[in-house]
């Protein structure tokens, strides 16, 4: 099907997008913890992979290919935010993570999610991409453009931060 | 309390981030269409290629083009998405509000919200690719979002006020004053 | 001759004026004869038409704005009939308790515009008729009257539904926006915040909620709110 993406057939690209989307959007909200900004980043995913067909290498894995898309748009995105914020920074959202907040939510699942949203921007990406995406310490390598030490190393750090974070929530081990 | 064990913490990762994308699930319907779209409707529809020495090209020559494609590509997506944000917004005349939002590759946009009774008024496409709508308001406050390509749900980015509805929905705000004034 | 010819015409003015805008809005009558054909219960349909009548007749239901809702929940809506029956129901409670419902049925259309499963639509129109309620309570018991209850007040009927509207909506949009519920000060900033820049109210309705509501007061209401979404 690839093939015939590469020869121009848009609908031929739908069922690729169809297939891998939900994928790439997994890893674009655990990366961008916002859900629309995660939608955005996965529909120019797409829009990019396509226009960049020619760069593509038959003998890697696609998925691998479309994460390190997602990933770098991503990162690029967090870096912006950093200095830019758009959506935050003009006049006040009414938003924002505060602890009494947090307390309401009491779904153990929630709790989670919100300490992995609280990890640095950092180690971030790694979880993401073993933990939701599956994906061995090779290809995450591969995708985040690091040696594979390195990403042992982000992995073994930021399960230490996210047990820290979690048992301040209050999440232990079960009875 | 005992903290978690690797594999308890590998579970909760897994199970947590796995119900965090369901959740947000319905935001995937219909994406491969909009992608497809938002394709078929660019301008250039050729793709970059990368250098090929075997066609003779100086080396120089081709870093240069590839670069210049990479820019004006790039530039162009992210001009985009940055126009989006810095050119939409409000404008006030006295007594009529104007809705605003610079979406060239969008096929329609519409606005929704208190004072139309979430009923969605289509706004204006100019030459420029800009979106226009002028709006009657008296004095209130009014929640509202764009909705781009009938679907599409999204907040004025340049509202001053912003406002989360039904969980993680965004709505913009505007207040209209005594004197029509907006903020 | 002449003076019969002169009512004649304003007589004849007047009617058609009447019949043009009755073509263009909708009558109290045409909102009882929808409900009447609501797929509800008999004792439920004669609850919505006890409710909304009396929301229309106290000025704080517009006909147009009472159709516009009975077509998108009551005849439009493909979700279950009990469902759409209590979100209806909600709001004719909520005209029964003498509330402003605006922010009820905005909230009610734009989850269906937004395709909000209608279970979620109740919750959150329950959630904030609760929230209403509250903030109605602590106008009475501050003494914030509107001409109707207090003769002597200088505020319409129309400005206080709009203040408690206002009071109401802000509270929710900071509990819901993750703030802090039991930070109090922050709470009122936010409130009258909203206050000053709404050109409906009287700029001494907003001295007077300034004056006599105080931090705690909306504090209170505040972490109502954030116990009522937890609960959810």
């Amino acid at each position: 099907m690839i093939q015939r993406a590469l020869q121009g057939d848009l609908d031929a690209w739908g069922e690729i997008v169809k297939r891998y989307k939900e994928a790439v959007f997994g890893v674009a909200l655990g990366v961008l913890r916002h859900p629309s900004d995660a939608e955005d980043a996965t529909s120019e995913a797409f829009i990019r992979a396509y226009e960049k067909l020619d760069h593509y290498d038959p003998q890697r894995r696609f998925s691998t290919w479309i994460f390190t898309i997602v990933t770098n748009l991503c990162k690029n995105k967090l870096r912006r935010d950093k200095f830019t914020a758009p959506l935050k920074h003009i006049g006040q959202i009414i938003g924002g993570r505060d602890p009494a907040r947090i307390a309401y939510q009491e779904a153990r699942d929630t709790l989670v999610q919100e300490a992995i949203a609280e990890l640095n921007d950092k180690y971030r990406p790694a979880i993401i991409l073993r933990y939701y995406a599956d994906l061995d310490y090779q290809e995450i390598a591969e995708v985040l453009q690091l040696p594979e030490g390195t990403v042992k190393t982000h992995l073994y750090r930021a399960k230490a931060e996210l047990r820290r974070i979690l048992i301040e929530k209050g999440v232990t081990a079960d009875a | 309390m005992p903290e978690l064990n690797d594999q308890e913490l590998e579970d909760e990762l897994r199970t947590g981030l796995n119900r965090c994308v369901q959740s947000q699930a319905s935001r995937l319907v219909g994406l491969e269409e909009r992608v497809l779209a938002e394709l078929r409707s660019r301008h250039r529809p050729q793709r970059l290629s990368a250098p090929r020495p075997a066609f003779g090209l100086s080396r120089r020559l081709a870093l240069a083009t590839v670069a210049l494609a990479l820019v004006i590509f790039a530039g162009g997506l992210f001009a985009g998405m940055q126009v989006e944000r810095l050119q939409s917004g409000l404008a006030n005349k006295g007594t009529g509000v104007q809705f605003v939002i610079a979406y060239p590759e969008a096929q329609s946009v519409a606005v929704a919200g208190d004072f139309t009774n979430w009923d969605k008024r289509p706004l204006e496409r100019g030459p420029d690719g800009v979106w226009r709508l002028w709006v009657q308001l008296p004095p209130g406050r009014y929640e509202y979002a764009f909705i781009v390509n009938g679907s599409r749900w999204l907040p004025d980015p340049r509202a001053s006020q912003f406002v989360r509805s039904y969980g993680n929905d965004l709505n913009s705000v505007i207040y209209v004053g005594k004197g029509g004034e907006t903020s | 001759m002449k003076k019969l010819h002169g009512r004649g015409l304003i007589l004849g003015l007047a009617l058609a004026a009447l019949l043009s805008s009755a073509a263009l809005a909708a009558t109290e009558q045409e909102v009882l004869n929808l409900i009447g054909q609501l797929p509800f219960s008999t004792a439920d349909k004669a609850f919505l038409s006890t409710s909304y009548k009396k929301g229309m007749d106290e000025g704080r239901l517009a006909p147009d704005l009472a159709m516009d809702l009975l077509q998108k929940v009551g005849v439009q809506s493909n979700a279950p009939v009990d469902q759409r029956r209590d979100v209806l129901m909600t709001i004719g409670q909520a005209l029964l308790e003498e509330l402003p419902v605006d922010m009820l049925i905005s909230k009610a259309e734009e989850g269906v515009a937004k395709g909000v499963p209608m279970s979620g639509i109740l919750q959150e129109i329950q959630e904030r008729k609760a929230t209403l309620e509250q903030v109605k309570a602590l106008f009475e018991q501050r003494g914030v009257h509107s001409n109707l209850t207090d003769r002597s007040s200088p505020y319409s009927q129309a400005s206080i539904d709009a203040a408690i509207t206002d009071v109401a909506g802000s509270l929710e949009d900071y509990v819901r926006g993750g703030n802090n519920p039991n930070d109090a000060p922050a709470v009122k900033a936010a409130v009258l915040n909203t206050l000053k820049l709404d050109g409906r109210l009287p700029t001494a309705l907003v001295s007077a909620i300034d004056e006599h509501f105080s931090e705690i007061d909306l504090g209170t209401i505040a972490q109502a709110i954030a116990t009522r979404i937890k609960n959810s």
